[in-house]
C-alpha cells in the first residue's frame, strides 16, 4: 500500500477493511443474481463513496489512493464471485476413497465428508452405516449436484463448498472399510472417545466444545438460554486463550532461553494452527488464528498493525481461499463482533469500552442471530460481561485439572471435580443473572436498524474523526445499506 | 482559478461529498439494473453453523458469535430426535426414522464402546420422539457418567422418555398448570431454567389457558411450542 507518513486514519489505517466490505457486498450482490463484472463495480462502487465521503483528512495523494484500494475491491470482488457462479459438479460415476475428515447428523441421515484421491466428497448415509471420522472409506457411486431448496434459505450447497467439498455423491457400494491411521481425524476421535469417558458432565461438556468444537445438548441449551452460546463454538475467544497460553508457557525460563524471540514466534504460530484445526476448522477458528497470526508476524517483523486490519485481512484471506463462507452465520457473526471490538479497541481499551462491549456486541449481531434463531434473549448482555473473563479463567484451569484424568492416572477424575464444581457453580451464577433479566427480543425491522446503525457508527467512529462528516456519512452509508439490501 | 478550487479544503470536502453520493448514486443504478439478470436465485441465502454434532429442533437463540443453527435440513414430519448417552462412541442428539429401535440409534451414535455393558441395553426395545436412551458401563451404578434426568419410566432402566410420564398428566401428557418443576423437565427441551420460568409465570400470571400463553414464557418459542405441542395438558 502507499504510505501516508504522518495522517494515521482511515483508509490509511485499515485500507483490508473496505476491500472486505467491498468483497462481502459483491459476494451478496452476486447471490441477488448480479453478474461478476456488475455486483464487483458496483460492490467497489460503494466502497469508494464510502471512502470519499467519510474521509475527513485527505492529504495529497488521497485520491490516488482510493481510486488504488477501490480497483483492488473491484479484482477481488470480480474473482470471488465469478468462483461462487461459475461452480460446477461434473456428474458422473465415481469409484474412490480416503479418510473420513468428517462425520455428523443430518436431517434424518447422517452424512460424512472424505478426502478422496481427486476432490473432498460428501456422502449421505443411513443411521445404522455407522462410521467416525479418522476411518478410511472406499466407495463407488453417482455424482449428483449438492441440493438446493427454494423453499429455505439455507443454502446447502455454500456451506458445503466452503468446507472444501466438491460434489455429492449417492454411494451404491462402500467397498472397504479400515482404521485410518494416525492423522488429525483419528486425533479428534481418540481425544473426544477420552473426553467423554474420564471427565465429569459438565467439564466433558465444555471441554469437548473448547478442543473439539463438538457441543453437549445439555450444555448448548442452556448456553442459548444465557445468551452465551458462543462460548461453546471455538471462536476467537478460544484461539486467543490458547495463543495466550502458548505465548505464556514460550515464555518460561528454560523455553525462553533456548528459543529466541522469533523462535517462540514460531512456535506459539505453530501451536495456534494446531488448536485451530484440532477444533475443527470451524470459519470463527480460521479467522481468528488469522488474524493473531498476523498480529504475530507483525511483531516478528517490529511492526505493530491495527486491530481493524487484522481482523480484516483475515476474513478477506477466508473469502478469498472460500468465497462460499460469506453466506455461513457462524462467518459472519464472528466477523461482526470481532470488527466491532477491534473498532472500540482502535479508540483505546479503558473500562468504558469494556462496559459497552457486551451491548454493542449484542446489538451488532442482533439482525443476523434474530433473523436465524427468531428471538434473542437480552440476559445474553450482562451474562457476556461476566462469562468472558469468567471462562478465561475457567478454560484454562479446567484443561490443566483434566490431565490427570485423560491421561488415566488413578485419581485423575477427582482432581477434574474440582473443575466441575466451578463449572456447576458458574451454571447456577448465570440462571441467577438471566432471572434478572428474563425477557428475549424477536425480529423487529427497526431493532435490527438500530443493531447496523450501531456496528456502522462504531467502525466508523474506530476509523474515522470524531464529528459531523463521520455521525453523517455513516448514517448515510446505513441508508444505503438499508435501501440496497 | 481550477487549482484554487480544488486546494482549498472546504471546497475540495464539497467536492468529495458529491463525488461520494455519484458513487452511491451509479452503485445503486447497477443494482436495480442488473439485479436477477444473470442468475435466477432468490436473496438473502445463508449457510448454517460451523461444525456441530447437533441440531436441536428448538433454538430460542444466542448472540454473539453463537455457532449458529438453522437446522441444516428441513425436518421431514416422519422423524423422531432421540438422545443417546454413556457407553456409545459418540454420544448426542439424533435424528432416525419413525419405527427406529434402540440398536439404531447406538448404531447412529458410532456403536457400543468396548466397555459398555450390552447385557443392560435392550438393543431390541422400541424408540420413540423425545427418548434419552442411556447406555450403562461395565460396573456403573449410577456414577460419573450419569447425566441428570428424571426417573426413567421404563422397566430396562435406561429408557428415558421425558415427556411421557404417567402422574402429571393423562395420556403422557404434563399437565403445566400443576406440574412441579421436576415434572416439567420431563418436557422435551425444557430443562431446569425453562421449568422454573415457567413456574414463575404461573405463580405470576395464574393458569395457562391456551397454548399460546407458553410463548409467554422465557425460553419457549414457537419452535420449542411446537415441539410441546403433544406433550402438554392444560386442564
Amino acid at each position: 500500500m502507499i504510505p501516508f507518513p504522518g495522517y494515521d486514519e482511515g483508509i490509511a489505517r485499515a485500507p483490508l477493511l473496505f476491500l472486505l466490505g467491498a468483497v462481502f457486498t459483491a459476494l451478496v450482490l452476486g447471490d441477488r443474481g448480479m453478474s461478476p463484472p456488475a455486483a464487483g463495480a458496483a460492490a467497489s462502487l460503494l466502497c469508494l463513496g464510502i471512502l470519499l465521503l467519510l474521509s475527513g483528512c485527505r492529504p495529497a495523494r488521497f485520491f490516488s489512493y482510493c481510486i488504488a484500494v477501490t480497483f483492488l475491491a473491484f479484482l477481488c470482488s470480480l474473482f470471488s464471485v465469478w468462483r461462487v457462479q461459475n461452480f460446477s459438479v461434473p456428474l458422473g460415476r465415481v469409484l474412490d476413497g480416503g479418510e473420513i475428515i468428517l462425520e455428523r447428523p443430518w436431517g434424518s441421515s447422517r452424512v460424512v465428508v472424505v478426502d478422496g484421491g481427486s476432490g473432498r466428497y460428501l456422502l449421505r448415509l443411513r443411521p445404522d452405516q455407522s462410521v467416525m471420522e479418522g476411518e478410511t472409506l472406499t466407495f463407488a457411486g453417482e455424482t449428483v449436484p449438492f441440493r438446493i431448496r427454494e423453499d429455505s434459505s439455507f443454502r446447502e450447497d455454500l456451506y458445503w463448498r466452503a468446507r472444501g467439498v466438491s460434489s455429492e455423491i449417492l454411494p451404491d457400494e462402500l467397498l472397504a472399510r479400515r482404521e485410518g491411521g494416525f492423522g488429525l481425524p483419528s486425533l479428534r476421535t481418540a481425544l473426544r472417545r477420552n473426553i467423554l469417558l474420564n471427565l465429569p458432565p459438565a467439564t466433558r461438556g465444555y471441554l469437548l466444545a473448547a478442543f473439539l468444537g463438538v457441543r453437549d445438548p445439555a450444555l448448548a441449551d442452556d448456553h442459548r438460554t444465557w445468551g452465551t452460546a458462543h462460548l461453546l463454538a471455538v471462536s476467537g475467544f478460544h484461539v486467543g486463550l490458547a495463543a495466550a497460553a502458548a505465548w505464556k508457557i514460550l515464555s518460561l525460563g528454560a523455553l525462553r532461553r533456548r528459543l529466541s524471540f522469533r523462535g517462540r514466534l514460531i512456535a506459539a504460530s505453530g501451536i495456534l494452527w494446531a488448536y485451530a484445526l484440532l477444533a475443527g476448522g470451524a470459519p470463527s477458528a480460521l479467522r481468528a488464528a488469522l488474524m493473531i497470526q498476523s498480529v504475530l508476524l507483525g511483531y516478528a517483523l517490529g511492526r505493530k498493525g491495527s486491530p481493524l486490519n487484522a481482523v480484516s485481512l483475515a476474513g478477506i484471506l477466508l473469502l478469498l481461499w472460500r468465497p462460499e463462507w460469506y453466506a455461513d452465520l457462524g462467518w459472519r457473526l464472528s466477523v461482526t463482533a470481532a470488527l466491532l471490538l477491534s473498532a472500540l479497541a482502535e479508540r483505546g481499551a479503558g473500562w468504558r469500552t469494556a462496559l459497552a462491549a457486551s451491548p454493542l456486541v449484542w446489538l451488532a449481531t442482533y439482525p443476523q442471530t434474530a433473523a436465524a434463531f427468531g428471538a434473542v434473549p437480552l440476559s445474553g448482555i450482562l451474562v457476556n460481561m461476566a462469562a468472558l473473563p469468567v471462562f478465561a479463567f475457567l478454560y484454562p484451569f479446567a484443561a490443566v485439572l483434566s490431565i490427570p484424568a485423560l491421561a488415566g492416572i488413578p485419581g485423575g477424575y477427582y482432581l477434574a471435580g474440582a473443575a466441575e464444581g466451578l463449572f456447576l457453580l458458574w451454571q447456577w451464577a448465570a440462571d441467577t443473572l438471566t432471572s434478572l433479566i428474563p425477557w428475549s427480543v424477536s425480529w423487529s425491522p427497526a431493532v435490527a436498524a438500530a443493531g447496523s446503525a450501531a456496528f456502522l457508527a462504531s467502525l466508523a467512529f474506530g476509523l474515522f474523526r470524531p464529528g459531523l462528516r463521520t455521525f453523517g456519512g455513516a448514517l448515510l452509508v446505513l441508508l444505503v445499506v438499508m435501501i440496497l439490501f | 482559478m481550477k487549482k484554487g478550487f480544488f486546494s482549498d479544503p472546504k471546497f475540495q470536502g464539497l467536492a468529495f461529498l458529491a463525488l461520494g453520493l455519484g458513487c452511491f448514486l451509479l452503485a445503486g443504478l447497477l443494482v436495480f439494473f442488473f439485479s436477477g439478470r444473470f442468475v435466477d436465485r432468490p436473496s438473502g441465502a445463508k449457510a448454517g453453523p460451523a461444525l456441530s454434532i447437533t441440531a436441536p429442533a428448538d433454538k430460542p437463540s444466542g448472540p454473539p458469535a453463537a455457532e449458529p443453527s438453522p437446522s441444516p435440513e428441513t425436518r421431514e414430519t416422519k422423524e423422531w430426535v432421540l438422545y443417546i448417552t454413556g457407553g456409545v462412541a459418540s454420544p448426542g442428539v439424533y435424528s432416525l426414522p419413525t419405527g427406529s429401535r434402540v440398536h439404531n440409534l447406538v448404531d447412529a451414535a458410532g456403536g457400543l464402546l468396548p466397555n459398555a455393558d450390552p447385557v443392560k441395553v435392550n438393543l431390541a426395545a422400541p424408540l420413540a420422539d423425545g427418548v434419552h436412551v442411556h447406555v450403562p458401563l461395565a460396573g456403573e451404578d449410577g456414577g460419573k457418567n450419569d447425566i441428570p434426568v428424571p426417573a426413567a419410566p421404563q422397566d430396562s432402566g435406561f429408557l428415558r422418555q421425558p415427556a411421557v410420564t404417567s402422574s402429571s398428566g393423562t395420556g403422557g401428557a404434563v399437565r403445566v398448570n400443576t406440574a412441579t418443576l421436576e415434572e416439567l423437565q420431563r418436557l422435551p427441551g425444557v430443562g431446569p431454567a425453562i421449568a422454573r420460568a415457567i413456574l414463575e409465570y404461573r405463580t405470576q400470571k395464574g393458569r395457562f389457558s391456551t397454548l399460546q400463553d407458553l410463548l409467554k414464557v422465557k425460553g419457549i418459542g414457537p419452535k420449542k411450542l411446537e415441539s410441546l405441542r403433544d406433550h402438554v395438558d392444560l386442564r
